[in-house]
């Protein structure tokens, strides 16, 4: 998968997952929960706006000092005896991968969730070289056993999957023959896939945080696949957003409170590990060879231009757990492996406009995001300057732009407003039937759907005031 | 340490010139910056998490947590009753679901104060078998023995108040696999190791790195039996880690 998982067009996308009454009914509940949660957690941590100052500062400091950390962190992953790649594309990152699974004549690789790799298209690359590629996060598993649904959540991907569907794909892929228990159903997979870890020569990761003072890499989990795919196969890649990184210890303490009470509130989730390159000689179990791909992919124009905060973003996906949009829509309606409103910031400036123009608009500035935000992203105002941007460029659809234009004419001449406010009003009174307009275009059309519009009297509110009872 | 880490360091490097010249001129410099200071936090809330308390109150909370928010099991003991209430630990895991002892195998870590607490003849009974980890034997025999093995004991360098947390170092005679691959893990810990946070751990691996130490390949911070809420956000206790964690803390250590 790369990061744009649709050829469908946003509405018709849209259209489909509104009918899904499942998805929906599920996606609110696990907003409710996750939401709550997090308020808990944060609640209880107390001083939460001065954590999150801290994390925002963190950042940012971060971001702008980038090129010195980054080369700290180089330096200190060889000092450790391991290995890193600077790749700029997503290209350079997966051909260098290649080259490994190749000089290791490699048959089976493990891999830990990570956005990055999904975001580079790590995994037909590995196919196409006869290798096997399992993911062994459960979530991202079932979505691969499902032959490759797309993502619909940043930290549970297959959110939009209730537990019978995913016993009936267990079932006809892997020849399961157990009930729709989730417990059941861990099992079994802890089961099915235990060998892949023992046998697998490549295990792959992504990177939480990196720590420039030690060359460490971290990562955030539960279900202790992350514990094993960098543990049991000889080699560990790991692969980092190049934004990914932190100072110190000192500051990898901040992020990693801030981001398991934002993702799923709780203090710690329950791994947090810090691998420092290859094992050391005298011991016999970890990797003795450790790769560090770093990768750009865009992020460096993100870094020199407007939209530079969104790189302090650190995955917890308090931001979708929170926005009403996402809640509606469902996260395959993005098209995108990064949904709700990271998604609709991000996936844009990654990927371009061409593919995603449509999801700066599934947002109606309520700004919540902002609010729950652990390192405060402006995420609703970079969502107005995609906006801004493409009205600039002309890339917003030729209908809207005839419409403003239209609407400018209108506004600016006094005559003309008045004479199409009285024949509206008359209009809407002759057309509207019981709540109900006949004809209904654009986005008007989409919200009349679903509401009744009342009665009109066939006069302007102008002329009803004009004329009113003065008591 | 024996490896050589000048050997062949140019190979294992690639791009960097380029990829952080381009950061550079994105952040608006003609080069790379070569030094940095590093702001002090602003704030320090975090490090004022349980500040107060006494060791027996951080055990208090530790124990707390982990038994009712984390689906652990922690117990307190002394040194001289370590060796049997391991034991019983070990052996509450050996059993059936009627509660009847079956043949189990238990793989103890070989780190040295754990070593000198107990000794694996004081744990094994006719079923139930203990395996010291053995990094000479290499990684297939020990691998073998944790993959099969229903218990791992491990000792913990600090354990966390505040989160339940375990933190373990990788060490050669306390492999990665000891508190990975059995079913049930169970963590050895002083009370006199216990702190109150994060905070503390990651300050002790700051101390580390600014000496200029390598740290351990592997440090983790382990809350509780491995878990997943990925089918309908339904928690499920049991992945791909341990599927059972107990908590042994020594009361007078």
């Amino acid at each position: 998968m790369s990061m744009k998982t649709s050829d469908v067009n946003f509405k018709q996308r849209i259209d489909v997952q509104m009918k899904d009454d499942f998805m929906r009914k599920s996606v609110a509940n696990a907003q409710e929960r996750m939401f709550t949660n997090r308020q808990i957690a944060a609640d209880k941590l107390g001083n939460w706006e001065e954590w999150r100052e801290m994390g925002m500062d963190i950042r940012n400091h971060v971001l702008e000092n980038l090129d010195y950390y980054l080369h700290q962190l180089s330096e200190k992953v060889l000092d450790n005896g391991g290995h890193v790649f600077f790749a700029k594309t997503a290209q350079q990152a997966t051909d260098y991968i290649e080259q490994i699974i190749q000089a290791k004549n490699a048959k089976k690789v493990v891999k830990s969730k990570s956005m990055v790799t999904e975001e580079i298209g790590l995994n037909q690359m590995i196919e196409r070289n006869n290798c096997e590629v399992i993911e062994t996060d459960l979530g991202e598993y079932i979505l691969q056993v499902d032959d490759c649904d797309p993502p619909s959540h940043i930290v549970v991907p297959a959110l939009h999957k209730n537990r019978t569907q995913i016993k009936e794909i267990f079932k006809d892929k892997l020849n399961y023959q157990g009930s729709n228990d989730p417990e059941e159903m861990t099992r079994f997979v802890r089961n099915h896939i235990r060998h892949d870890f023992l046998e697998a020569d490549i295990g792959i990761t992504g990177c939480n945080f990196a720590v420039a003072e030690s060359g460490t890499v971290s990562l955030v989990t539960n279900e202790g696949n992350a514990r094993l795919a960098p543990s049991l196969p000889k080699t560990h890649i790991a692969v980092m957003g190049m934004e990914r990184i932190v100072p110190t210890f000192e500051e990898l303490d901040i992020v990693i409170s801030l981001l398991c009470r934002s993702a799923v509130g709780i203090p710690l989730t329950g791994y947090v590990t810090a691998l420092t390159g290859p094992r050391e000689d005298e011991q016999c179990d970890g990797p003795e060879e450790f790769h560090l791909v770093i990768v750009d992919n865009g992020r460096s124009d993100i870094l020199g231009s407007e939209f530079k905060d969104i790189l302090r973003c650190v995955r917890c996906a308090a931001c979708v757990n929170t926005c009403p949009a996402y809640r509606h829509i469902g996260g395959q309606s993005y098209g995108s492996i990064y949904s709700g409103p990271i998604g609709a910031v991000l996936s844009p400036l990654l990927g371009g406009y061409d593919d995603f123009k449509d999801l700066p608009y599934a947002c109606s500035l309520c700004k919540a995001c902002h609010d729950v935000c652990p390192v405060k992203i402006p995420l609703s105002d970079l969502l107005m300057k995609h906006r801004e941007k493409m009205a600039e460029q002309h890339i917003t659809p030729l209908s809207e732009r005839v419409v403003v234009k239209g609407f400018n004419v209108l506004n600016a001449t006094p005559l003309l407003w008045n004479m199409g406010v009285k024949v509206g009003a008359t209009m809407a009174s002759k057309i509207i039937k019981n709540g109900k307009m006949p004809l209904n275009v654009g986005a008007i059309g989409k919200w009349a759907e679903t509401r009744d519009l009342p009665q009109p009297d066939g006069q302007s509110f102008r002329s009803w005031f004009e004329t009113r009872d003065k008591k | 340490m024996s490896y050589d880490n000048t050997a062949n360091r140019a190979q294992r490097l690639h791009n960097r010139e380029s990829f952080l010249d381009n950061i550079a001129s994105q952040l608006g410099r003609t080069q790379p910056l070569s030094q940095v200071e590093r702001p002090v936090l602003k704030y320090s809330c975090h490090q004022e998490v349980m500040a107060t308390f006494s060791q027996d109150e951080l055990k208090d909370a530790l124990v707390s947590y982990a038994n009712t928010a984390l689906g652990a099991n922690a117990i307190v003991t002394t040194q001289a009753e370590l060796e049997a209430t391991l034991k019983q630990v070990c052996l509450t895991y050996c059993q059936d679901e009627q509660g009847q002892a079956i043949p189990g195998e238990t793989i103890l870590s070989a780190y040295e104060p754990l070593m000198e607490l107990v000794s694996a003849q004081a744990l094994e009974t006719e079923q139930h078998h203990v395996y010291v980890w053995d990094q000479s034997a290499g990684y297939e025999a020990n691998i073998v023995v944790a993959e099969r093995a229903k218990v791992g004991v491990v000792f913990a360098e600090q354990a966390l108040a505040e989160s339940g947390t375990m933190v373990l170092y990788s060490r050669a005679d306390q492999g990665r696999a000891v508190s990975l691959l059995p079913e049930a893990s169970v963590f050895v810990v002083p009370k006199s190791a216990l702190v109150a946070r994060l905070t503390q751990a990651t300050d002790k691996l700051h101390e580390k790195a600014k000496q200029g130490e390598r740290l351990p390949s592997c440090v983790n911070f382990i809350s509780g039996p491995s878990s997943t809420a990925d089918i309908e956000l339904i928690k499920v206790v049991g992945v791909h880690g341990p599927i059972y964690a107990t908590y042994v803390i020594i009361d007078d250590m």
